[in-house]
């Protein structure tokens, strides 16, 4: 249930206790609503039917909650949408079948993905000798030392940067990072 | 002679200048004549003007409604106020591609003219890169879809835009975006520079970088100024939709995003050269294949993909680039060795590993969503829709991940970091995200997702703030200067640093509205008479007047509701349609947009429908913290400022000695 389903039971109460209120949100209204944002909107790309101004989406809106109001279930009512406009008309597409590709294809590549770095960190880690991490080890400094940390970073950068007295000077990363 | 006339003209000048530019640069190349690559810069500069020309021209056809032209009649009519026609200029496929054309010319002239200074080694390389992709965009504009096409005969008036477009919004956006794909271009063309030329050192790469970082904010400021457009002006009640033209605007900047990450290891380590070289060629063909298939209709069905007279043309366009960058690729291979190793699994290289995996892994999510749709109409031959539940479940558990490791990355060592440096670094921020979560707790959320991502906010938040905090707090103690001067100097010391932290604290604020945005959203849609009243959580809304009233061209009608917040009243909101002169089935919407305070949520309120018994129906969405993605936009603008901003009067010094070059060229 959504968080705000209370609120919502508040409006329907307020609502109806309102004398004339002819026009309150009907009691299949919230689900209605579930079931079109669930729906993409057959002639307008990337709407839900919910969401959708256009007259098709309108008819559907209507057509759900007809359905919902002559007691049919919300599975049956999107099977019968499905049988009329294929299942192209899931927001969400199943998870089975050809459409369980589009579900498998990001897992694939972050496995993948993981595996080459994780290959190449452990190459490449493997490679150096024993106890050298201890050897260059360059420990973050303590908050209280930033500046110099800043300045001892910027000085150890690239073999070709600016001269010491620049360097003195406290070029900046962007002075010598901005040559283009 | 008609503007038509002029624009014809401008178009195959620059297309000469551009084989010229093409032809001088290969054979000055050649044969070592330095006059005939300047011949050729110079030409560059030549075809920026005539693009420019050709603009203006096709501009002044638009505002002088010359309906003896096809495009002039399919995006004008003579409805059409004047400050709208401007956005004729791109309001369909000829015109867009032009804006692309003239971008590509414009930022290549000025790319190639510094090249000739800088690296005069790399230059002729650059010029024939952007020549060739420059001479394509021409081939079409002249060819394939020219936008001075003249009609069989002249019609009375054009059709026109959709008064949908007729937006401030629509003044900003799409020339942002194809300026963004446009401008993807020059790092591109830096890239295959440098590999053609084999000068794969420092210098191609700062190059490469800057025009990255350019094109990298072009697009991401086209992308928050759709999303405002979208949200304020679609009426749909967001502001991303995952639909395929947001997502392929969306990947280039992705990939543009992991190489601005990946490319600080190359600077600072030597390492990650080809990953950091590919990413640069997947960005460009990304921004090719966006501008392709927001042109060709390819998305929307392979079947408008075959009609469309550029669809094939694209295709092979970027079938070469792809091939051709490969091939490059490989073939300099064993020159982009790593020079450095990594040292630690904890160390900034490998957050930055992490980091470009995260957004290699979205980018392809988002890319096997969009065209998904595509392969199931080949495969099964029926349309499969894939909306916003694929992209939230996959790339929400991504970004997430993401959003941590920007608290945790930033603090990291080069090399190594020691645990108990991490922990000295981040137990003020982990307080912060614990006290979150409490505070949250108490105030009665109870979706631990949500929590979650609160917190995280709140982690990378805390870690951005006592960076600066404690780099301000040691200059003021060690220089004794004022606060803002230290944070001043702090930050000018290390522009790219702070900069960047700006940038992940504008990410902060975009994700926590994202956040409200996907958690917390709430709607309803009642049918209400005057007098009568609507709830949605702790607002209610009282339904006064319905008004209309005639205006030139179209006809306004507007309702006026009284809000009230937890029983207080707060003013009044007036959502509203449009029924413009020849698009009256077709009414616009005008949303309400209210902030509240001090809750920050955006009650968004539509008015669907008007009935003449007075009564009317309105959709009443409650949107959560909606707003913080437009002042993570401002901030966007303002660390990218701080990030780029050149130096005062500082004394170039040249870095890359053409000796040091050499070993590279021979290697």
């Amino acid at each position: 249930m959504k968080p705000n389903a209370l609120a919502l039971l508040l409006a329907l109460l307020v609502a109806l206790w309102l004398p004339g209120a002819l026009y309150a949100e009907g009691p299949y209204d919230q689900q209605m609503r579930d079931i079109a944002a669930g729906l993409q909107c057959p002639i307008c790309q990337g709407q839900s039917v919910l969401d959708s101004n256009s007259q098709l989406a309108t008819q559907m809106r209507q057509l759900i909650l007809e359905k919902l109001e002559a007691g049919e279930s919300k599975e049956a009512i999107v099977k019968y949408l499905i049988d009329r406009y294929g299942e192209g008309i899931l927001m969400d597409p199943p998870k089975r079948g050809f459409t369980l590709g589009i579900w498998l294809g990001p897992v694939v590549v972050l496995v993948v993905g993981l595996a080459i770095v994780a290959g190449t960190l452990r190459g490449r880690l493997r490679r150096r000798p024993e106890g050298g991490v201890a050897a260059e080890e360059t420990a973050g400094p303590e908050p209280a030392q930033y500046p110099e940390w800043f300045q001892e970073e910027l000085a150890q950068r690239a073999p070709l940067g600016p001269t010491p007295k620049a360097r003195q000077e406290g070029g900046s990363e962007e002075a010598r990072g901005n040559v283009g | 002679m008609t503007a038509a006339d002029g624009g014809r003209i401008f178009l195959l000048l620059a297309f000469s200048f551009t084989a010229f530019q093409l032809i001088a640069t290969i054979w000055g190349a050649t044969r070592g004549l330095p006059e005939l690559i300047r011949s050729a810069r110079n030409a560059a500069v030549a075809t920026a003007v005539a693009m420019v020309g050709a603009m203006l021209a096709l501009l002044y056809a638009l505002l002088s409604r010359d309906f003896s032209l096809r495009y002039v009649a399919e995006t004008t009519s003579r409805a059409m106020p004047l400050d709208v026609v401007v956005t004729s200029l791109y309001g369909g496929q000829p015109g867009s591609l032009l804006i692309w054309g003239t971008v590509l010319a414009a930022l290549s002239a000025v790319a190639i003219w510094r090249t000739t200074i800088r690296y005069p080694e790399l230059a002729p390389y650059l010029i024939g890169v952007l020549a060739a992709l420059q001479a394509f965009f021409l081939l079409v504009l002249v060819f394939a879809s020219s936008p001075f096409e003249p009609l069989p005969s002249p019609v009375p008036d054009g059709r026109g835009l959709n008064p949908l477009l007729w937006d401030d919004g629509m003044r900003v956006h799409p020339p942002l975006l194809l300026a963004g794909y446009a401008s993807f271009a020059i790092p591109f063309g830096f890239a295959m520079a440098a590999l053609i030329s084999g000068r794969l050192g420092r210098g191609w790469l700062a190059a490469t970088r800057r025009w990255m970082i350019l094109a990298w904010f072009i697009q991401g400021l086209g992308l928050l100024a759709g999303a405002w457009w979208a949200y304020h002006v679609l009426g749909w009640g967001g502001y991303w939709g995952w639909d395929p033209v947001e997502n392929v605007a969306l990947m280039p900047w992705l990939v543009a995003t992991a190489y601005l990450h990946s490319v600080m290891v190359q600077e600072r380590r030597g390492m990650l050269k080809l990953w950091t070289m590919a990413l640069v060629i997947a960005t460009f063909v990304l921004a090719i294949f966006g501008t392709f298939v927001v042109r060709s209709g390819v998305l929307s069905s392979v079947h408008s993909f075959a009609e469309s007279a550029i669809g094939p043309l694209f295709f092979a366009f970027l079938g070469l680039v792809i091939i051709g960058s490969i091939g490059l690729f490989f073939y300099r291979m064993p020159v982009l060795r790593s020079e450095g190793e990594f040292d630690s699994l904890v160390s900034k290289e490998a957050s930055f590993l992490l980091n470009n995996l995260l957004f290699a892994a979205i980018t392809a999510a988002t890319f096997w969503g969009t065209v998904f749709p595509v392969v199931s109409e080949l495969v099964r031959g029926s349309k499969m829709a894939v909306g916003p539940p694929f992209y939230n479940q996959v790339n929400g558990p991504l970004l997430l991940v993401m959003l941590l490791l920007m608290g945790v990355g930033p603090l990291l060592a080069w090399r190594h970091t020691s645990l108990h440096g991490l922990w000295q670094r981040h137990r003020w921020p982990i307080l912060t995200a614990v006290v979150t979560s409490l505070l949250l707790w108490v105030l009665g959320m109870r979706q631990g997702l949500a929590i979650l991502a609160f917190a995280s906010s709140g982690f990378v938040a805390a870690t951005i703030f006592f960076e600066f905090w404690w780099g301000g707090r040691t200059r003021h103690a060690n220089s004794g200067e004022a606060w803002p001067t230290a944070l001043t100097t702090l930050v000018s010391r290390a522009r790219r640093r702070y900069g960047g932290y700006l940038v992940h604290l504008a990410m902060v604020f975009i994700a926590m509205g994202a956040i409200g945005y996907y958690f917390y959203r709430d709607e309803t849609a009642e049918t209400m008479r005057p007098g009568e009243t609507l709830a949605i959580g702790r607002y209610v809304l009282t339904y006064q007047q319905t008004l209309q009233r005639q205006e030139p061209g179209r006809q306004v009608v507007t309702s006026r509701l009284g809000v009230a917040m937890d029983g207080k009243d707060i003013g009044t909101v007036e959502p509203g349609r449009h029924f413009i002169q020849g698009w009256e089935s077709q009414p616009t919407t005008m949303v309400a947009i209210r902030t509240t305070w001090p809750w920050l949520d955006d009650l968004y309120v539509l008015l669907v429908s008007s009935n003449d018994d007075g009564s009317a129906t309105f959709r009443v969405i409650v949107n959560p913290l909606v707003s913080l993605t437009w002042v993570g936009g401002v901030i966007f603008v303002l660390g990218t400022a701080v990030a780029v901003w050149p130096e005062a009067r500082r004394r170039t010094v040249p870095r890359f000695s053409p000796a040091q070059e050499v070993v590279y060229s021979e290697a």
